[in-house]
């Protein structure tokens, strides 16, 4: 079965691959995986803490090309979003935008869960830190 | 017939491997279409026969046999519960890693390998375990161990694929 345009071109060039450190406050890692077919993939996301957007995202994926490509363009549309906005994207978008076959439906899921995991990770780390008190 | 039942065997995951052959040996004769009294051609006895060569296989493998009884156990299809745990995950990342980065130079590629075997035999003991305790738990802890049962398979996978792949 022959990938779509889009998913050659994410997977040909993929956009913010990488790690930021996991130890970073204002990063947030989610890494999900598909046993079914091996996928393994992690998504991280930093915020900037003055305006508590998105300001960089990055990725890395073990998988075919749908979830290189799925994954590569959730960090696309994450940036510049707010936590909420990032969470309101749906699989569905994905599964449009790179034109995925049913089958290959289940990567951009895996996106989308990564992208939640990221930011829950990162909601977590900020409900557990230590208050900073500006006196 | 369950495929337990097919080779007179007790459903329990512990399985003695000589044990399996006999019993797979006694039931392939008995149920073998070349050994059917009736001179007639039965689809019935085929299919039989084919149906206990896959049993065979199946219950042979530790991981294909654990995948099995979990079903009759938990009336649960793998594809319901799809977590992984995610420091498995970031295990396996690392070592997806390792194995992308070496130019199969033959040692880190034995290595690898001895890596994979270990951590497929520790979640080999694990469902044996596991496995052990569902069959003396109380109603309420059953549903827990299923999901520990299914968490295990569900990373179990991931190093099969990978020792898989470097055996090709």
């Amino acid at each position: 079965m022959a990938y779509s345009t889009k998913v050659l071109e994410h997977y040909n060039n993929p956009r913010n691959v990488g790690s930021f450190d996991k130890d970073d406050p204002m990063v947030g890692t989610g890494i999900v995986g598909a046993p079914e077919c091996g996928d393994v993939m992690k998504l991280q996301i930093k915020v900037n803490p003055l305006t508590g957007l998105i300001e960089d995202a990055k990725f890395k994926t073990f998988g075919c090309g749908s979830a290189i490509a799925s994954s590569s363009l959730a960090t696309e549309w994450v940036k510049g979003k707010s936590l909420d906005a990032a969470l309101g994207i749906r699989n569905t978008e994905i599964v449009e935008e790179l034109a995925l076959p049913p089958v290959k439906v289940h990567c951009s899921v895996l996106a989308e869960d990564a992208i939640k995991a990221a930011i829950k990770n990162l909601q977590d780390k900020q409900a557990n830190a230590p208050q900073t008190v500006n006196s | 017939m369950n495929y337990f039942e097919l080779l007179s065997l007790k459903q329990d995951y512990k399985i003695d491997l000589i044990d399996l052959e006999t019993k797979y040996l006694d039931a392939s004769k008995k149920h073998h279409p070349d050994f059917s009294n009736s001179a007639i051609f039965d689809p019935e006895a085929l299919k039989l026969s084919a149906q206990v060569n896959q049993a065979y296989s199946t219950l042979k493998d530790p991981f294909q046999r654990a995948e099995y009884l979990l079903k009759l156990e938990s009336g649960k299809n793998p594809e319901e519960i799809r977590t992984v745990p995610s420091e498995i995950l970031e295990e396996v990342m690392d070592i997806r890693f390792e194995l992308e980065s070496q130019d199969n130079i033959p040692e880190i590629t034995n290595q690898l390998k001895k890596k994979l075997t270990s951590r497929l035999n520790y979640f080999e003991e694990r469902l044996l375990i596991l496995f052990e305790q569902l069959k003396c738990s109380l109603s309420e802890h059953k549903e827990k161990i299923l999901l520990d049962l299914r968490l295990c398979l569900n990373s179990s996978k991931y190093f099969l694929n990978m020792l898989g792949e470097i055996d090709d």
